[in-house]
């Protein structure tokens, strides 16, 4: 008999995302881990710039920057399930992005340049990818090393 | 040159727009009947990389493909509920007019030099792209490249989508086809095998989404009136009535899907009469590449995978006859009692033995690859005859068109899936003449061939889906015209369902 997961009483059929299951855990690791290395290198790379983009700015771009340091080799050295650690570097990240509108965030439209600006808004999308990519893991849509979708069938 | 928007650009875009929602909506459909992706072409069970379905994993230890299925809404897939066929049809429908539109496009782009919009001529079009790229991470807008309609970002993710990725979706799904992937067998092995390929196909349906999105995001932050009377007029001139025109045609699109997935959900045989006419004349020409596939020892064992019983992983997809004769037997293995009668509009009708059939097969085997309609594969070695030398033996009357074989199972009695209804299955004289059409009566050299897969004759028809190698074989008939047996259309599923009889792709 057919039996069907996650489909609310009184509804034909489950939320439309429930019926996505990737099991790749050691691609989706190094991509949460990726992710997150890309936002402490995006970090690092408006802490060394010459526009900070609040006052004492600084100091709390390097903090993320290390925490993504100790996460990335916290992912790489061990199976640890430190998701919900990167959750909490991304909210950082969004934090102090957030606070950059409210200062005088690295934009051109603010006197920086280009690539600058490209890079603060790189800790906006990465963060932002990062979250995504946490909810997605929660739902159960991807799964990470060493966990495992178990399919049996 | 001015590279522009010439009005054939234009008329290909909108076509575009309706052919590859299409396309992806019913590929959608026919991925829900097997929801589950591999890197393999075994298909073994657990091993998915992907699955798109909420259904429990089932506990029984035998279950048949049929159950795969999920069965997701008309809104998503086109038609829904699981309906296969008609999802099928609606693919080779489209994709009959994509490829046509396709080729047209290109040969235009060629002769006409407009190329030039897509393929880089320069090295520093890839290092002002990185510059775009930059700009847009900025939130800002790169201007267009000097003599050209949009900047170089856009000239390279449109030229990968015209030039890289449609070529490949197209190539993946012929390759879906059973008669093209047997013909060229070696391809299909060199690339990892059709699960391989089908994964392929659908990250390639992944990448057109993933193009549409941000094409959209795009569209809205250049201006979607400005970027639509392009598209619309060829210019930015009329940018009020450009927007106005496009919004106009998307609703059309949309309209579109609306009475298409309606239409067929209320008459599906309709949907099959507009197949008939817009995909037979180019898929029966298919009938001229017949299987030639000669797999390895090591695909069969399924060494390369880790398998320690290739036959014991080789799917069943339906269940064994529950009809007290077929009963009686298997009690008795089969050798003594089996005879496949052979008759109809034959010269010389005959009945065969098992130990006869073995005789006249002269240890003769094939490895082949299965395709099944759903989607798994699976590599066995069947010893056999073909159906050929055993029409030779027979000989057929002059006018004889077609071959019948019927099945001991009745699908209504032997599987809860199904209405009711001898399984029959049907072939026209061109099919069943086919080097590697055959009569199997023993799977991967371990004897018999297992109740699950048809024991103890089958027949092995290699340029087509799965379920018309029908199972469970109890007699052959050869006839002069096949719509006058069962409903007309040649076999149980082309009855029941709606599936093509002349199914080679």
């Amino acid at each position: 008999m057919r039996v069907s997961e996650h489909v609310r009483p009184g509804r034909k059929r489950a939320p439309l995302l429930r019926y996505v299951r990737i099991n790749l855990p050691r691609a989706t690791r190094l991509l949460l881990l990726l992710v997150v290395a890309v936002i402490g290198a995006a970090s690092a790379a408006v802490a060394l710039s010459d526009h900070p983009p609040f006052a004492f700015a600084t100091p709390i771009l390097w903090a993320v920057c290390g925490a993504a340091v100790v996460f990335g080799a916290m992912g790489l050295v061990t199976s640890a399930r430190i998701w919900a650690w990167g959750a909490g570097i991304a909210v950082a990240s969004l934090l102090v992005y957030f606070g950059g509108l409210a200062g005088d965030a690295p934009y051109v439209w603010n006197g920086a340049s280009v690539v600058l600006a490209a890079t603060w808004n790189v800790t906006l999308l990465a963060s932002i990818g990062y979250l995504v990519l946490f909810w997605a893991l929660r739902y159960g849509t991807i799964v990470a090393a060493p966990d495992d979708q178990n399919f049996m069938d | 040159m001015d590279l522009g928007f010439p009005w054939w650009l234009r008329v290909e875009h909108f076509l575009n727009l309706v052919f590859i929602s299409f396309l992806v909506r019913s590929g959608i459909e026919i991925l829900g009947t097997y929801p589950k992706l591999y890197r393999s072409q075994h298909t073994v069970a657990g091993t998915a990389w992907a699955q798109f379905t909420v259904q429990r994993a089932p506990k029984h230890k035998y279950y048949t493909v049929g159950g795969e299925y999920d069965d997701y809404s008309p809104r998503l897939s086109l038609p829904g509920r699981g309906l296969l066929g008609l999802g099928r049809y609606w693919h080779f429908i489209t994709v009959t007019g994509f490829v046509t539109s396709w080729v047209i496009y290109f040969v235009l782009l060629v002769f006409t030099g407009q190329w030039r919009r897509y393929v880089p001529t320069s090295l520093d079009t890839f290092t002002q792209a990185g510059h775009d790229m930059l700009a847009y991470l900025a939130f800002t807008v790169p201007g267009a490249v000097e003599g050209m309609p949009f900047n170089a970002v856009q000239q390279l993710s449109y030229g990968f989508v015209i030039l890289v990725l449609t070529p490949l979706v197209i190539i993946t799904g012929a390759f879906q086809s059973p008669a093209i992937a047997n013909y060229f067998s070696r391809i299909t092995r060199a690339v990892g095998g059709r699960q391989v390929i089908r994964t392929v196909h659908f990250l390639c349906l992944v990448g057109y989404v993933a193009f549409f999105v941000v094409h959209v995001l795009m569209v809205l932050i250049h201006g979607y009136a400005h970027e639509t009377s392009k598209m619309v007029f060829g210019s930015t001139d009329l940018p009020v009535a450009g927007g106005i025109i496009f919004t106009v045609s998307l609703i059309v699109v949309v309209a579109l899907h609306v009475v298409a997935t309606r239409w067929t959900l209320a008459d599906g045989r309709a949907v099959e009469r507009l197949h008939n006419v817009v995909v037979r004349p180019w898929s029966n020409l298919l009938y001229r590449l017949p299987a030639r596939m000669h797999y390895s020892r090591s695909n069969v064992s399924g060494e390369d995978v880790g398998l320690q019983n290739t036959t014991h992983n080789f799917r069943g997809s339906g269940r064994p006859p529950e009809a007290k004769e077929y009963l009686a037997l298997m009690a008795n293995g089969y050798d003594d009692d089996y005879v496949l009668e052979i008759g109809g509009y034959v010269e010389r009708p005959m009945s065969l033995t098992i130990r006869d059939l073995r005789e006249l097969a002269d240890g003769h085997s094939q490895t082949t690859l299965h395709h099944c309609v759903q989607g798994f594969s699976s590599i066995g070695r069947w010893r056999g005859i073909t159906v050929s030398d055993l029409l030779d033996l027979a000989g057929p009357l002059p006018g004889a068109t077609d071959v019948v074989y019927t099945s001991f199972q009745n699908m209504g009695r032997d599987d809860a899936l199904y209405e009711g209804g001898t399984y029959y299955e049907s072939n026209p004289m061109i099919e069943a003449r086919m080097p590697q059409t055959l009569i199997a009566f023993e799977l991967n050299d371990e004897g018999e061939i297992p109740a699950k897969n048809g024991a103890p004759v089958r027949l092995r028809m290699e340029t087509s889906t799965g379920f018309r190698s029908l199972k469970w074989l109890e007699r052959i008939e050869v006839v002069n015209r096949y719509d006058i047996i069962g409903q007309g259309r040649g076999g149980y599923f082309e009855d029941a369902d709606f599936y093509d009889r002349n199914q080679l792709i």
